[in-house]
């Protein structure tokens, strides 16, 4: 994975990624890792043209759509409506917690000029139904625990909040090092964080 | 680029400024041209550093919006003076 790339892997990114991408194909805890291929699929087809979901892939696919294309255009009505036809608010996370590693994932892979990782065949291996007992809904969209800031948005699905910090970390940088304004590895904090600003710049990301 | 339309101070900034655009922007074609730059003006290693961290806030940027998160009230001063009502942000 990823040994043909232009610009080589560090080894710790190049294992977050092979973690996520063994992660991301896998059952996770309410879809089956059939339902994550198709999701996967759905999201790539934003990415390479699509404007429009996959109608045979339903409420699904267009969740999986506009994360991938268009997230900052979501609301909580669409999010209503998506649990009104049929996807509750769990199985939403799950969908925003594929899509959102996927793109770490493929632009990292494509950034370094590498080949797309490809889908196999999807596990047989039903979802491990684990829940975090404590989340409930508050001032997001979706089932939260705690005072949840970014890294742990998803932790109402503990495994994806794991899978989430074991990707970012590698990435950006560790969550003991996030207060440290002084933090500097090959990039100092200042290069980091244009780096993130300027990405949400273009997403449209307020946060 | 920053809003004067000069690149911005960080070392690199300009390289770093025509990164991010490419991988942002363009969800087709590798960034080759910008990669090679910023390869060519602060090395390889710097390069694949720099493509993780754009890459990881594709991801931070759809789990937010995705889950509705709200804007941290602490920035809301801070959004005001960049421009936008932080509450009239559709949530």
């Amino acid at each position: 994975m990823l040994q043909e790339a232009a610009l080589a892997a560090s080894p710790k990114r190049q294992q977050a990624i092979e973690r996520s991408w063994a992660n991301l194909v896998a059952p996770g805890a309410l879809l089956t890792s059939a339902e994550r291929h198709q999701v996967i699929r759905d999201a790539r087809a934003g990415w390479a043209g699509a404007t429009a979901p996959n109608v045979t892939s339903g409420i699904m696919g267009e969740a999986a759509h506009w994360l991938a294309v268009d997230a900052e255009g979501l609301t909580e009505q669409i999010v209503a409506d998506f649990e009104a036809r049929g996807l509750d608010r769990l199985r939403y996370l799950e969908i925003v917690g594929v899509v959102a590693r996927l793109s770490n994932v493929d632009f990292y892979v494509r950034g370094i000029g590498a080949t797309e990782l490809v889908l196999a065949e999807p596990s047989p291996t039903a979802p491990s139904g684990r829940l975090h007992p404590d989340a409930v809904l508050t001032n997001m969209w979706v089932p939260t625990v705690g005072r949840s800031f970014a890294p742990h948005v998803v932790d109402a699905l503990p495994d994806e909040g794991e899978a989430v910090r074991d990707l970012h970390e590698p990435m950006y940088m560790l969550m003991a090092d996030m207060g440290d304004n002084a933090y500097r590895d090959l990039l100092t904090r200042a290069q980091i964080e244009y780096l993130a600003a300027r990405t949400s710049y273009l997403n449209e990301c307020f946060y | 680029m920053v809003a004067s339309g000069e690149p911005p101070a960080v070392p690199f900034g300009a390289e770093l400024a025509s990164l991010t655009q490419a991988m942002g922007t363009n969800w087709i074609d590798p960034p080759t041209s910008e990669r090679d730059a910023l390869v060519a003006a602060a090395g390889p290693e710097f390069a694949e550093r720099a493509i993780g961290v754009a890459a990881t806030f594709q991801m931070m940027n759809r789990l937010l919006d995705g889950v509705g998160a709200p804007v941290n009230k602490g920035l809301h001063p801070l959004a005001k003076e960049l421009g936008f009502e932080p509450l009239d942000i559709p949530r």
